[in-house]
């Protein structure tokens, strides 16, 4: 867990200690693997949008009575290409098609995410956004430093305890999908995974 | 009792301390896949069979010409390279199919075998990627159809292996033999259509002189000399009258 890497989650260190960490959840309630496959002109032309592919629910418990915790936390995702041998920008390749080949391989900036859930709680909710290409690169959905509890459904980045449970709207999180790789990049298989990491602050 | 306390003070420490660091509740992981699958699209349109009827003595001089009787577009997701072959399915190869003689057929000067290079093509654009092309009579098709037509400057590529890339010498319509010539990746459809590197129109002109020799016939080779009878002489031989057919392809390829 204090092992940090590239692609991996960031404990930012300044948590409180005020969640309790063993029942504390991220829940994928979508598969785990999306894929992708560009095998007609439209789609290379205009991409291929994915809406809703990964639902990510949460549940953050605290450690002490109501009024008196200070649990509050954080969710981002990290881009990772899987590390060496794939340079720190491009998607790991799995795969070439066709002959000796032409285009240059796919940088992680490529992929476009789109982050919203009933209250409009995530930063930049429902707004296209792409990781900077580097693996290891953060997009944060909610990362707010002053404490805001569930309840008001107000657009506000909700950062207290709780769960999907009983604040569907302010504790789940649709994810969409966006590629539009266009005619640049050479023809294969292409791979890079997502982590979505809850923190405490 | 003093050291058993000390012992549970310092793990009780060290416990509050690595609770302390350790922030990270969750995690949950998603991998993307993406699959770009190559695709070259080469769409022809215009008829599958062009007739040439030669029944006109003007026909023999001048040569019968169909403008514009093939339309080309190009769409693809690779860089690529784009020609045309010419060939016949008899043992050569690069000779049109006699399907029909026309009157006796007696005469040992009627020859029936006439090259696939007596065929002649002309496309709207030049080929946009040639700068490695290497020393043949003409790098494409683009050559105007006139009466001072350099001698195989039109004349279709030839080959018993349609699908072995012409060689450096050789006439593409698009890209070239050379690595470093092609047309890069894209489509018609949003590359301007006509006018576009992904878009040629393609004439067609036989012109088979009196006697019937096909004077513009040769292949691409500097130097080369008159071929439109594979044997036989152009002061003496004509072609046998009858009916011939031959296969022209466009190839689409991926660069290489």
């Amino acid at each position: 867990m204090h092992n940090i890497v590239n692609g991996q989650c960031v404990d930012p260190g300044t948590g409180t200690n005020s969640c309790d960490h063993s029942d504390s959840h991220v829940i994928l309630a979508t598969p785990g693997n999306v894929e992708l496959v560009f095998d007609s002109f439209s789609e290379y032309n205009g991409g291929i949008t994915l809406n809703g592919s990964s639902i990510v629910r949460l549940k953050v418990l605290r450690k002490y009575p109501i009024g008196t915790d200070s649990c509050k936390w954080m969710l981002s995702m990290y881009v990772s290409n899987g590390g060496n041998p794939t340079p720190v920008s491009q998607w790991e390749t799995l795969t070439n098609y066709g002959i000796s080949g032409s285009g240059i391989n796919p940088t992680l900036d490529l992929l476009q995410v789109k982050v919203d859930n009933g209250c409009n709680t995530p930063l930049n909710s429902g707004a296209w956004q792409t990781f900077d290409s580097l693996s290891g690169a953060v997009i944060h959905i909610i990362n707010n430093a002053a404490f805001t509890p569930a309840g008001t459904c107000g657009g506000a980045q909700v950062n207290g305890a709780g769960s999907y449970l009983t604040n569907y709207n302010e504790y789940s999180f649709v994810i969409d999908y966006r590629l539009r790789p266009g005619m640049l990049y050479r023809p294969g298989r292409y791979e890079l995974s997502i982590k979505y990491c809850l923190t405490e602050m | 009792m003093k050291k058993i306390l000390l012992g549970i003070a310092l793990c009780a420490t060290m416990g509050f301390a690595l609770d302390a660091k350790a922030q990270l509740i969750d995690e949950s992981n998603v991998t993307i896949t993406m699959d770009l699958q190559p695709i070259l699209q080469l769409n022809m349109n215009g008829p599958q069979s062009i007739d040439f009827v030669f029944d006109q003595i003007s026909e023999y001089i001048a040569g019968i010409t169909q403008y514009a009787a093939t339309t080309l577009t190009v769409s693809s997701t690779v860089n690529w390279d784009l020609y045309a072959v010419g060939y016949g399915s008899n043992s050569l190869g690069t000779i049109w199919d006699q399907q029909a003689i026309y009157g006796t057929g007696s005469d040992p000067n009627a020859i029936d075998s006439i090259s696939c290079n007596a065929l002649e093509l002309h496309q709207n654009r030049v080929n946009p990627s040639t700068a490695n092309a290497a020393g043949g009579i003409a790098v494409d098709y683009s050559a105007a159809f006139t009466m001072a037509t350099a001698l195989g400057a039109n004349s279709v590529y030839t080959s018993a292996t349609p699908y072995v890339r012409p060689a450096a010498t050789e006439k593409y319509i698009a890209g070239h033999f050379n690595t470093a010539d092609f047309v890069v990746g894209g489509t018609y459809l949003t590359a301007g259509s006509v006018g576009s590197d992904f878009y040629y129109t393609i004439d067609y002109r036989i012109k088979p002189g009196l006697p019937a020799t096909f004077p513009n016939s040769a292949d691409n080779i500097i130097g080369s000399t008159w071929n439109g009878l594979t044997n036989g002489s152009q002061a003496t031989n004509f072609a046998q009258p009858g009916l011939y057919t031959m296969n022209l392809k466009y190839v689409l390829t991926e660069n290489n």
